[in-house]
């Protein structure tokens, strides 16, 4: 061997020695740095996470106590009391069944009560309330409970069967309202908030997004113009305020679709709500 | 309860049977379940999807 190759085959196993040198570094770097991050997420979540994009999703809360803190005074719990003729079964009416009871039979009562709840909106701080009329139709008494539970004899001030909104008041004077929106500058996908009672849950908000504009052909003929949302409505919610994210009443809940009918024939939520929209 | 169907009242299952005979297209049904009013709306047999 040559002087020259005896010193060229050296820096050959130098080089060699060199790379895998940096090669286990990288390694090792790597392996810490990936700990290290781990370490750090680990700690954040403990902590709660933050960072500008967390940021952002709190701003958005914000934003929805906001609405909420503003629109949640106007919203009311109509609860209704109807008498109900109850029918005399044929049976009970035969003479020697009569007879049988010792000139009496099974008394069944002739008026029963039937109770109704649901929700209104308060649109005049004089007391003037807008709901469905089918919440309050028949309704021989309406009591109507504000947000910090004042209840008050309501009066029905008129009930449209074809557009299914009716108006009720309550003697009161400065009440909170919720201000009227423009419906027709809604579009699919914005974000809504449906307030009501639920299943008499009082005071409920919930979410979601309008799904679709313009629906109708819901045999409710005077109106062709339904908003459909996924923010849950149920029963209870009719009368409800729909609101945009400026809290202004865009739409009233009156309606959910329903392919599968329980036992009972009742209706649950599907993720399809209809409300009335203001505009009509 | 159903308490109406197509915004006609029913007061016994004779009156729902023949209300629902005659509905063309989705039927609106007000309910009072559990004490709260609502109309549900049943679209047509057949307009369900899988």
């Amino acid at each position: 061997m040559r002087i020259n190759d005896y010193f060229v085959e050296g820096g050959i196993v130098v080089v060699r020695l060199l790379l895998v040198g940096l090669v286990c570094f990288a390694l090792v770097e790597i392996l810490f740095m990936g700990y290290g991050r781990y370490r750090q997420t680990a700690m954040a979540a403990a902590r709660g996470l933050d960072g500008p994009d967390i940021e952002l999703l709190e701003r958005q809360n914000q934003a929805h106590e906001r609405v909420i803190h503003a629109t949640a005074p106007g919203i009311v719990y109509i609860r209704t009391e109807q008498i109900v003729k109850a029918e005399q079964s044929p049976t009970f009416m035969d003479p020697s069944l009569r007879q049988f009871f010792g000139g009496g039979a099974p008394q069944i009562p002739q008026d029963q009560k039937q109770h109704a709840l649901g929700t209104g909106v308060l649109f005049d701080p004089s007391g003037y309330i807008v709901t469905n009329n089918h919440v309050i139709a028949h309704a021989s008494t309406v009591e109507v409970m504000l947000t910090y539970k004042r209840v008050f004899k309501a009066k029905v001030i008129g009930g449209d069967p074809d557009t299914d909104i009716a108006v009720v008041k309550i003697n009161a004077t400065g009440l909170p309202t919720v201000p009227l929106g423009d419906s027709s500058s809604l579009h699919v996908g914005d974000t809504v908030m449906a307030f009501g009672n639920p299943f008499g849950l009082n005071f409920t908000v919930t979410r979601g997004s309008v799904s679709a504009l313009g629906r109708s052909d819901f045999n409710i003929e005077a109106v062709q113009d339904f908003i459909q949302t996924d923010a849950a409505i149920n029963p209870g919610n009719s009368g409800g305020a729909l609101v945009d994210v400026k809290g202004q009443i865009v739409g009233i809940n009156t309606a959910i679709l329903s392919g599968n009918q329980g036992p009972r024939g009742e209706g649950g939520f599907m993720g399809i709500g209809f409300a009335w929209s203001r505009a009509t | 309860m159903i308490v109406s169907v197509n915004r006609m009242p029913v007061n016994s299952l004779a009156e729902f049977d023949e209300a629902a005979a005659n509905a063309k297209g989705s039927t609106l049904l007000r309910i009072i379940h559990q004490g709260q009013a609502i109309f549900v709306v049943v679209p047509p047999e057949g307009g369900d999807s899988d």
